[in-house]
C-alpha cells in the first residue's frame, strides 16, 4: 500500500452499535448507530452511523481500503456453542454463521477486506493507542467478549500484546451486572445506577458478596458459578443467590431499601478490592507507570480512581468510549497498523466531538418552518453566550447543542442539559422535567480547566468525566455533589471545546461560580439528541426552560408548546391507522 | 481427550468452513449434547384467530354495562387508543323497538375520508328509514379502519349479543394479511419449487388456494352466526377502482423469468407504452400480450391490454384484464401495496354466501353494469377501495335491497327505492377529494389522477384552498411535518379532520416526500381559481431544496422517493438499489449555478464489458453523460451546467443496462428467493449535487 489506508471501525450486533473512519491514519469521525435510528442501545448493524463517516470524510463506500470488526465471530460462535444457548436445529438452518460479514456485505454493500480482532484487543487498542503513551500497561474488564472477560497487556509503540485473559463465564462485568439485575435494574443499562446508589451504603454484605468471587493466582479470578445463571442466556442469577443475600431479588421499579443500597456498596467495595489487586500485578508483570483501561468496567470511575491511588501506576488513561461502542475505534486503529505498519494516533485523545455538527443556518431553515419565537444571536456570540449564562444564573435549565456532537455515552457539552450546581433544588427540578431518574443518581459538573483546584480535589485535567474527586469548594454545591463529597468531574479548556469553555466563563463572570452541572441531553430511555429537530423535539416535550443551539436561544416562557406537545406524544404512539398494507408471502 | 471447550472450538471452525463437513459437526453436535430445541407446545392459539381484544364479552371497543338493568355497552376506557379506529359512538343502548342492523367491516364501511362527518352506517340508516318498509331501523355501526379477518371473525363471535335483527358484512380488503401470517417455512419451499415448474401462475394457483382455506375457515363463524343466532346477514361484497387506481412503480418493477432475457420486456415495455402515446392501440394490445407472456407476474402488461380493451370497446375483456392485473400483487414485490378484494376472496365469499342462503351485494358486478360502455373508477372510487359518495350512495342502496329482501322477504327494484336525504356540505366532499389526492399520491398515483381530485376539490369549495396552501407549505419544508407551523394549523382548524384527524399526513422519520407531482396538480388547480402559488412554491423549493455548495444527498427521500412503497424485502440496505431500467432523481436549482455530481455506483449483476449506465437530464431526449457499468464501487463525477437547468425542480433520470447474470438456482429462504425474482439492475451509494463556485 502506497498511501496510508482508509479505515472504517465496526463494533455492532450486541449492542451499542458504532462506526469510526480513521482517513489515512486520522480519526475523522466516529458515532453510535443509536443517535440515528433514535433506538436506545440500537446494535444493528451501523448503516447510518457509517454514511455520515463517509460524509464527514469526504471518502465513498469506494474510497474504503477495510472494514475492521470488533470480534472474532468464529471464537464467539464456539463460546455460544460451549454455553448451549444455540441449538441443532438453529445450526441446521444457518448458511452463514458470519453475521458480522453477511450484514457488511448486505447491508453496508461492502466488497473489500474485512478484517477481525479479538473483542478485548479492539478495547485494548482503543484505549492504548489513544492515550498518548509510548508505553503502557492495558487492562480491559467487561462483561464478555468471545471467551475474554478480562485481559492483561503491554502496549509499547505500535504493539500490543495482552499475555493474560481470563475467560467466560469468569468476569468481572457479569458479576456486577448479575447484582444490577438482582437488585432490579436492567442489565447493560442499570449498572451506572448500582454504581450511583453505593455511595449512600455501608459495605454490609461485603462478605456475601466476597463469596460470589475467588481471586486466583496472577490475574486469573472465578465466580462461584452456582450462584449464577447466565451461561444459558435466559436469567443472571440462580436461586441460591437470594438465598445467600437472605431476600428476594428486588422487583423493577419497586421501592428501594436500605439493603438494596448496602447491597450495591458491597458490591462496589469487593469489585474495587479486586480490580486494585489485579492491578498491582499487571503493574508487578510490565512495570510500566502508564496504565490504559478500557471496556465496560472502566466506566465505574469510582474504581478507577481508587486503582491509580492504590497501585504504583502513576498516570491513568481510560477510553472515554470504554463501552463497545469504543471497540470500534479500536479496531480501526489495530487495521491500520497492520495495513501500514505505523500507529495511527501519537498523542492522545483530546476531545470526542467526533459526530455530526450543524451551522446555524440549519437552525435558523428548521425554525422558520415552525412558529416558534426565538432570539437569533448567531452574529454576535458575545451576547448568545451572555444571555444564556443570564439565564442559567437565574436558575434556568438550559439545553446546550453547540459543535459536534460527542462520541460515547458522556455528554460533555456537545448535546448537555446544564445549569447553576449551587441551586439545591436543581436536581429535582431536573429530574422531574426531563430526566425522570432515580434521585439517588448524582448529576455531574464541569468546570474550568484553569479553577478546577479551588473547586475539586484534582491536579490534572479529567476532560472526559471518568474520574471521581472530593469537592472542596467555598462554594455550595449541592446539586453535582454526591452524598460522600464527591463529584464526576469534567475539566474544559478552550483548545477542547471553545463555545462551551466561554460559556462557562461566561457563568463565571456572573456568579464566580466556574461550574456547571451538565447532564446528557435526552429524555429517559432516549439516545442523546443528534440533529437540530432532534434537539426541539426533546426541548418541547420536556420543561427545560431554554434551548441555546448554534447562536439560537429559544424560551419556553416566549412560546406555548401546548399543541406541538400533544402532537410529538401522539407522534409515538400512532402514524398511520391504514395498517393493512397488503403482505404477500413474505 | 479433548476438553468441551476445545470442542466448542473445533465446531465453530467446522461451522465457518466452507464447504461444511456434516458427518464431523453432527459427530461434534453430539458430542455437546446440542440437541433440537424442545420441540414447541401444540398451541391451539396459533391457529385459532387472533385476540386483539380478548375478552369474550367486548364487542369491539365496547364493553357491557347494565344500568336499570339493562345491557348497553360502553367504549372501554383501556381502549382509548384504539377509539379512532371506530365510529365515534360512546354507547350502544339497548335495543329499542326499533329494528337493529349491525354494520361490520373494514375502512371501506367506515366512509374513509368523510368519516366523522359522514359515514356508511348513517347512509344506510338514512336508505332504510327512507325506504318507507320499516317503523324505525337503526344502523349500529361496528366497522373499523384496518380491521383484519381476526378481528372480524372474533366481532362475528360476539355481535349477536346486540340483539340484531340482521347483519351486514362489508369487508374483504385487508385479509391477505393473514395469507403472509399463515405461511410456514415448508409453503415458502412449495413456492419455490412451483415457481420453478410452473413459474408465476403456479405461484398465484397455490396462494390463491391456502388463501381460499382462510377465508373458507373465517367464513364458518359467519355461517354459525346465521344458523345459531336465526339472524339474516347480507355480504357485501367490495370493488376495486380498476380504471383509476393503477400498479405503482415497485410493483410494476421486472421479475426473472427463467431462460427469457429481461430486456425483451424491457424492450417490449417501451415500444407499448410508446404505442399509447401514438394511440396506436392495435400494437399496443399485441405488445402486452408479448409483456404479459414474458411476465405474468407484472401487473404493467395487462394494464396496457386492458387500456387497448377499453378504446376498442371490449369492456369485459378489458375488466378481466385489469381484474388480473389487481391480483398480482399476490406475489408481491411493494410492502405497501394497498388492500383489495382479490377475485379469490369475491369468489369464495360469492360461494359460501350463496350456499348459506345470505343475500349478497356484489359491488364489482353492480359497478360494472352501472358503466355498461365504461369500467368504474374515480366516479365511484376516491382510491384502491374506499368509496365517493356517490360510490357510498349506490353500495347502500344495494345493501337497503338486500335487508328488505332479507327482513320482510320483499322484493323490491332498486328504482323502487328513494334516494336518502343525507346531503353532504360541499367543504366535507371537498375535504375528501383532496386528502384522496394526497392518499393517492403517496402510493405511487399518477397526476392526471391527483389533478382530478384536487380540481374536484377546489370546484366544491375554493375555501379550500387555504388548506391546500398550508399543505404545500409544510410538504415543501425539509422540516419533519410535524413541527411545520403550518400542519400545526391545519390540525388546531380540525379542517383535515377527515384524514385520520390529520395524522395521516405524518410521514416515518427519515422519510418525508417533496410531493412533487401532487404540489404541481394543486398549483393547476388553485390557478384553476384564480389564486396563483406557483412562484411562491418554487422560491419555497429553492430555499429549502437548493442545490448549494454543502452538497445535497439525492437519497434522501425528497430527492428520490415519490411514494411510501417500498421493495418487499424485510432488510434495509444501506445503499439505493435499483429494480427497474430507469431510477429518476430530483433537485432544486436555482439556475444559475453549474452544478457537479459525485456518483458512487455498481451494477452486481451486469453481464459483460462495454455495458453502459446512461444519465439523462430532464427527460431522455437529453443524454448528459454515460458511464461504464462495474460490478465493484466506482466513484464518477460529472458536471451540469446551468444554462441546461430550469429554476426549480430538475430531473436526473439514470438509465441502467438490463442484460443481467441471473442465478436460478436459489438456495435461501424468503429474502434470497425475492432477491433473485426480481433482480437488481444497478446501486447507488450516494449521489451527491454541489453547485461549483463562480469561475472554478
Amino acid at each position: 500500500m502506497t498511501t496510508k489506508p482508509n479505515i472504517i471501525g465496526i463494533s455492532a450486533l450486541y449492542h451499542d452499535a458504532a462506526c469510526c473512519i480513521l482517513k489515512e491514519g486520522q480519526l475523522v469521525a466516529a458515532a453510535e448507530e443509536e443517535r440515528f435510528t433514535r433506538i436506545k442501545f440500537d446494535p444493528s448493524i451501523p448503516q447510518h452511523a457509517l454514511r455520515y463517516c463517509l460524509r464527514e470524510a469526504g471518502l465513498s463506500i469506494a474510497d474504503i481500503d477495510c472494514i475492521a470488526f470488533y470480534e472474532d465471530p468464529q471464537k464467539k460462535l464456539a463460546r455460544q456453542l460451549w454455553s448451549g444457548v444455540v441449538n441443532k436445529e438453529q445450526i441446521k438452518q444457518e448458511q452463514n454463521f458470519n453475521k458480522a460479514e453477511k450484514e457488511i456485505r448486505q447491508i453496508l454493500g461492502f466488497e473489500g477486506p474485512i478484517r477481525y480482532y479479538d473483542h478485548h484487543l479492539s478495547h485494548a487498542a482503543s484505549t492504548f493507542y489513544f492515550s498518548g503513551f509510548e508505553d503502557a500497561a492495558i487492562f480491559t474488564v467487561d462483561g464478555v467478549g468471545e471467551w475474554a472477560t478480562t485481559t492483561y497487556g503491554t502496549g509499547e509503540g505500535k504493539d500490543i500484546n495482552l499475555f493474560e485473559e481470563v475467560h467466560f463465564p469468569h468476569s468481572l462485568g457479569l458479576l456486577y451486572s448479575t447484582i444490577t439485575s438482582y437488585l432490579g435494574f436492567r442489565v447493560n443499562n442499570g449498572e451506572y445506577k448500582v454504581m450511583g446508589l453505593a455511595p449512600y451504603g455501608v459495605p454490609k454484605y461485603e462478605q456475601e458478596i466476597s463469596q460470589l468471587i475467588t481471586s486466583l493466582q496472577d490475574g486469573q479470578y472465578e465466580l462461584n458459578l452456582p450462584f449464577f445463571d447466565f451461561i444459558k442466556g435466559k436469567r443472571m442469577y440462580s436461586d441460591l443467590l437470594p438465598e445467600l443475600m437472605g431476600r428476594p431479588a428486588r422487583k423493577r421499579e419497586s421501592a428501594i431499601e436500605q439493603f438494596h443500597i448496602d447491597v450495591a456498596k458491597s458490591l462496589q467495595v469487593v469489585l474495587e478490592s479486586i480490580l486494585i489487586e489485579k492491578a498491582n500485578y499487571l503493574y508487578e508483570k510490565t512495570q510500566s507507570p502508564n496504565l490504559c483501561m478500557a471496556g465496560g468496567v472502566a466506566l465505574n470511575c469510582v474504581a478507577n480512581g481508587k486503582i491509580l491511588k492504590n497501585s504504583k501506576f502513576e498516570k491513568l488513561f481510560v477510553q472515554p468510549a470504554s463501552n463497545d461502542a469504543g471497540g470500534a475505534l479500536g479496531v480501526a486503529t489495530l487495521a491500520h497498523v497492520d495495513l501500514s505498519g505505523e500507529t495511527p494516533q501519537k498523542k492522545a485523545m483530546k476531545n470526542v466531538y467526533l459526530g455530526p455538527g450543524y451551522h446555524s443556518n440549519d437552525v435558523i431553515k428548521l425554525l422558520k418552518a415552525t412558529n416558534i419565537n426565538f432570539e437569533n444571536y448567531s452574529e454576535d456570540n458575545a451576547a448568545f453566550l451572555g444571555e444564556t449564562a443570564k439565564r442559567l444564573a437565574e436558575g434556568k435549565v438550559i439545553g446546550w447543542f453547540s459543535g459536534r456532537m460527542e462520541f460515547g455515552p458522556r455528554a460533555l457539552g456537545g448535546r448537555s442539559i446544564l445549569a447553576d450546581p449551587r441551586n439545591p433544588r436543581m436536581k429535582d427540578r431536573i429530574n422531574a422535567m426531563v430526566k425522570k431518574r432515580e434521585g439517588f443518581r448524582p448529576f455531574a459538573p464541569s468546570a474550568i480547566l484553569e479553577k478546577v483546584s479551588e473547586h475539586f480535589e484534582i491536579d490534572h485535567p479529567s476532560p472526559f468525566m471518568l474520574e471521581t474527586c472530593q469537592v472542596i469548594s467555598k462554594l455550595e454545591l449541592p446539586a453535582i455533589t454526591h452524598v460522600d463529597g464527591s463529584a464526576r468531574l469534567q475539566t474544559v479548556s478552550e483548545a477542547d471545546n471553545r463555545p462551551y469553555y466561554l460559556l462557562l466563563k461566561a457563568f463565571d463572570a456572573l456568579t464566580n461560580c466556574p461550574i456547571l452541572l451538565n447532564t446528557s441531553f435526552n429524555i429517559r430511555g432516549e439516545p442523546i439528541v443528534c440533529t437540530p429537530e432532534d434537539a426541539l423535539k426533546c426541548f418541547i416535550t420536556t420543561d427545560i426552560d431554554c434551548l441555546s443551539i448554534e447562536g439560537i436561544i429559544i424560551d419556553r416562557n416566549q412560546n406555548n408548546f401546548d399543541l406541538l406537545r400533544i402532537m410529538l406524544l401522539n407522534d409515538q404512539v400512532k402514524n398511520s391507522g391504514i395498517q393493512h398494507d397488503v403482505y404477500t408471502f413474505v | 481427550m479433548k476438553t468441551r471447550k476445545e470442542k466448542a472450538n473445533a465446531l465453530a471452525e467446522l461451522l465457518m468452513a466452507h464447504p461444511k463437513e456434516d458427518k464431523a459437526i453432527d459427530h461434534l453436535l453430539a458430542d455437546l449434547q446440542i440437541n433440537d430445541p424442545i420441540s414447541k407446545q401444540n398451541d391451539s392459539s396459533s391457529k385459532s384467530f387472533n385476540k386483539p381484544f380478548n375478552d369474550s364479552k367486548m364487542i369491539g371497543i365496547w364493553e357491557p354495562k347494565f344500568r336499570n338493568g339493562q345491557k348497553l355497552y360502553q367504549r372501554k376506557r383501556e381502549m382509548q387508543p384504539s377509539w379512532s379506529f371506530w365510529a365515534s359512538i360512546h354507547e350502544i343502548p339497548p335495543k329499542s323497538i326499533k329494528k337493529r342492523v349491525l354494520l361490520l367491516g373494514e375502512s371501506v364501511a367506515r366512509g374513509y375520508f368523510y368519516d366523522p362527518l359522514y359515514s356508511v352506517a348513517q347512509e344506510l340508516e338514512s336508505v332504510l328509514n327512507s325506504s318507507g318498509e320499516f317503523n324505525g331501523i337503526e344502523v349500529i355501526d361496528l366497522a373499523k379502519t384496518s380491521m383484519g379477518i381476526d378481528e372480524l371473525g372474533l366481532l362475528v363471535d360476539a355481535c349477536a349479543d346486540l340483539n340484531p335483527d340482521a347483519v351486514v358484512l362489508f369487508a374483504g380488503n385487508n385479509w391477505i394479511a393473514k395469507l403472509a401470517e399463515e405461511l410456514n417455512e415448508e409453503d415458502i419451499l412449495k413456492i419455490k419449487k412451483v415457481y420453478s415448474e410452473d413459474n408465476f401462475t403456479g405461484v398465484k394457483e397455490f396462494l390463491e388456494n391456502k388463501f381460499a382455506e382462510i377465508i373458507e375457515e373465517f367464513f364458518d363463524k359467519v355461517k354459525q352466526l346465521s344458523r345459531n343466532e336465526r339472524i339474516p346477514i347480507t355480504v357485501v361484497i367490495p370493488g376495486f377502482n380498476l380504471l383509476d387506481w393503477k400498479s405503482n412503480e415497485i410493483e410494476r418493477i421486472f421479475s426473472q423469468q427463467s431462460g427469457r432475457s429481461l430486456q425483451d420486456w424491457v424492450h417490449l415495455r417501451s415500444q407499448a407504452e410508446q404505442a399509447l402515446l401514438d394511440k396506436d392501440y392495435q400494437t399496443l394490445g399485441t405488445t402486452a400480450e408479448q409483456m404479459i407472456a414474458l411476465d405474468a407476474s407484472n401487473p404493467r402488461g395487462y394494464e396496457l391490454l386492458a387500456t387497448s380493451f377499453l378504446e376498442k370497446g371490449q369492456i369485459q375483456q378489458a375488466i378481466d384484464c385489469l381484474d388480473f392485473s389487481k391480483d398480482t400483487t399476490i406475489l408481491s414485490r411493494s410492502r405497501k401495496t394497498k388492500p383489495r378484494c382479490f377475485k379469490v376472496v369475491r369468489e369464495i365469499l360469492e360461494k359460501e354466501a350463496r350456499e348459506a342462503g345470505m343475500e349478497i351485494v356484489d359491488l364489482f358486478s353492480i359497478f360494472n353494469n352501472a358503466f355498461p360502455k365504461s369500467i368504474s373508477g374515480k366516479e365511484l372510487y376516491l382510491d384502491y377501495c374506499h368509496l365517493s359518495v356517490k360510490g357510498i350512495k349506490m353500495a347502500m342502496r344495494y345493501t337497503a335491497l338486500a335487508l328488505i329482501k332479507g327482513l320482510k322477504q320483499k322484493t323490491l327494484d332498486i328504482d323502487e327505492l328513494v334516494d336518502s336525504p343525507e346531503r353532504l356540505s360541499p367543504s366535507t366532499e371537498a375535504m375528501a377529494h383532496f386528502c384522496a389526492a394526497i392518499h393517492n399520491a403517496h402510493y405511487g398515483q399518477e397526476e392526471e389522477i391527483l389533478f382530478y381530485h384536487c380540481q374536484r376539490a377546489v370546484n366544491l369549495d375554493p375555501g379550500i384552498a387555504e388548506v391546500i396552501k398550508q399543505y404545500i407549505d409544510f410538504s415543501t419544508r425539509k422540516t419533519s411535518t410535524i413541527l411545520c407551523n403550518s400542519f400545526g394549523e391545519i390540525i388546531m382548524d380540525g379542517a383535515i379532520r377527515q384524514y385520520e384527524g390529520g395524522f395521516a399526513l405524518l410521514h416515518p422519520r427519515g422519510e418525508k416526500l417533496m410531493d412533487i407531482e401532487l404540489i404541481n396538480a394543486s398549483i393547476r388547480a388553485l390557478q384553476s381559481i384564480g389564486e396563483d402559488c406557483e412562484d411562491i412554491v418554487r422560491q419555497l423549493r429553492i430555499q429549502e431544496h437548493g442545490v448549494n455548495q454543502q452538497g445535497v444527498e439525492l437519497l434522501e427521500s425528497p430527492y428520490q422517493m415519490t411514494s411510501y412503497n417500498t421493495f418487499s424485502l424485510g432488510k434495509e440496505n444501506g445503499f439505493l438499489q435499483v429494480r427497474s431500467p430507469e431510477k429518476t432523481f430530483y433537485f432544486v436549482s436555482n439556475a444559475k449555478e453549474d452544478l457537479s455530481f459525485q456518483l458512487v455506483y455498481r451494477n452486481p449483476n451486469f453481464k459483460k464489458e462495454d455495458q453502459w449506465i446512461k444519465i439523462f437530464v430532464e427527460d431522455k431526449s437529453k443524454l448528459l453523460t454515460q458511464i461504464k457499468a462495474c460490478k465493484d464501487w466506482t466513484n464518477h463525477n460529472f458536471d451540469l451546467p446551468a444554462s441546461q437547468l430550469k429554476k426549480g425542480v430538475n430531473q436526473l433520470i439514470i438509465e441502467w443496462p438490463c442484460d443481467l447474470v441471473l442465478n436460478t438456482n436459489s438456495q435461501g429462504m424468503v429474502d434470497e428467493f425475492l432477491e433473485n425474482l426480481f433482480p437488481v439492475v444497478g446501486e447507488i451509494y450516494s449521489l451527491v449535487a454541489k453547485t461549483k463556485p463562480i469561475g472554478y
